[in-house]
């Protein structure tokens, strides 16, 4: 219900000013609350936050459940971060298209599904850019 | 484990022939895991007014949110810029006033008065005792290797471009010798005219 919460706030921003929150204020607004909630009632989830915008074009933010905020190019949570990181540090360049991010993501899923003991057959990759958010629906993720 | 050791810092301020020198290191990381070298950890809070906060990040961001805030509106209501010393007592009374559930972070203050432009460096802890100095101040996870580079290095009435040397070195070879800082480095020199930002070149592990 937390995330629901934060997300109905940003769609009464849009309601009231009539245009979007950019990715950076978004996540602000969230950081805010997480780290209000963090000395009264924690939230225990980590987030990521992705958007595009206009003005500073693609973004992505690192939040954990103590209202630490990071932009970064790439970044992962939780188990996948063992794994991932090392293959995005070494794959990841400056300007990748469409192609080759969703490429490295499935790298980063291959390896994941290899190497955790817990088996996570299916995945969903969500793109967001200028035109919105989308779902790819693959069967090359299935194993 | 400790709430100031999570993230990892170094931050180390130094006082100059008519400047200041304030610096820190880059990395965000989760205990040992290192998640950003870009995060920012010295907020300039006026023109000649910076602020470090070495500690736990989500507590870096709010303190330098509220503490903006707070400036802001005495610039708004007073018409003049904050000394630096002045501000050093709003931190300390704003961390005190959580003394039973503080923000894990130890400020260190750097700047120029707006009048005299004569430097002030000064640090504290997170529940706002204040030490001001005369030569330098260090916080972090590095501290105490900050503390061995800075005495050794460090001497009186250092002009802007030695300070830079000076304060740069202390921090890259100090952050190098802690696990939990380092991956990056930047260094704000400030003086009566400008404020030269550098970011430094480091053993990115």
């Amino acid at each position: 219900n937390r995330s629901s919460d934060l997300q109905k706030n940003v769609q009464l921003y849009k309601i009231r000013n009539g245009y979007s929150l950019s990715p950076h204020a978004a996540a602000s607004f969230t950081r805010q609350n997480l780290a209000k909630a963090l000395r009264e009632g924690p939230y225990t989830v980590d987030m990521l936050i992705g958007g595009y915008d206009e003005h500073d074009g693609a973004s992505l933010y690192y939040l954990d459940y103590l209202g630490t905020m990071a932009k970064v190019p790439y970044t992962a949570h939780g188990y996948a971060s063992y794994m991932t990181l090392s293959i995005m540090d070494k794959n990841y360049k400056e300007g990748l298209s469409e192609t080759e991010a969703v490429d490295m993501i499935r790298m980063c899923i291959a390896e994941v599904q290899k190497r955790l003991i817990i088996n996570l057959p299916k995945f969903n990759i969500h793109v967001v850019d200028r035109e919105g958010v989308r779902t790819i629906d693959d069967e090359k993720m299935e194993t | 484990m400790s709430a100031l050791e999570y993230n990892g810092s170094a931050i180390v301020a130094m006082m100059g022939h008519e400047c200041v020198a304030i610096a820190s290191d880059k990395r965000l990381g989760r205990q040992a895991q290192t998640l950003s070298c870009d995060f920012q950890k010295i907020f300039q809070m006026s023109d000649r007014l910076f602020l470090g906060l070495p500690g736990l990040g989500t507590d870096v961001e709010t303190v330098s949110n509220r503490l903006r805030f707070r400036l802001n509106l005495y610039k708004l209501r007073e018409n003049r810029e904050m000394k630096p010393r002045t501000f050093l007592n709003m931190v300390s009374s704003f961390l005190y006033s959580h003394r039973f559930g503080p923000y894990f972070v130890e400020p260190i203050v750097a700047g120029l008065e707006p009048t005299t432009s004569e430097p002030f460096i000064a640090s504290m802890d997170l529940i706002g005792c204040p030490m001001i100095t005369s030569d330098f101040v260090v916080g972090g996870t590095a501290s105490e290797q900050l503390y061995g580079m800075c005495e050794t290095l460090w001497r009186p009435d250092l002009e802007p471009d030695d300070l830079f040397e000076i304060i740069a070195q202390s921090l890259l070879n100090a952050q190098d010798r802690d696990a939990l800082s380092g991956w990056g480095g930047v260094v704000y020199i400030v003086e009566k005219d400008k404020v030269t930002i550098r970011h430094l070149k480091a053993r990115m592990d």
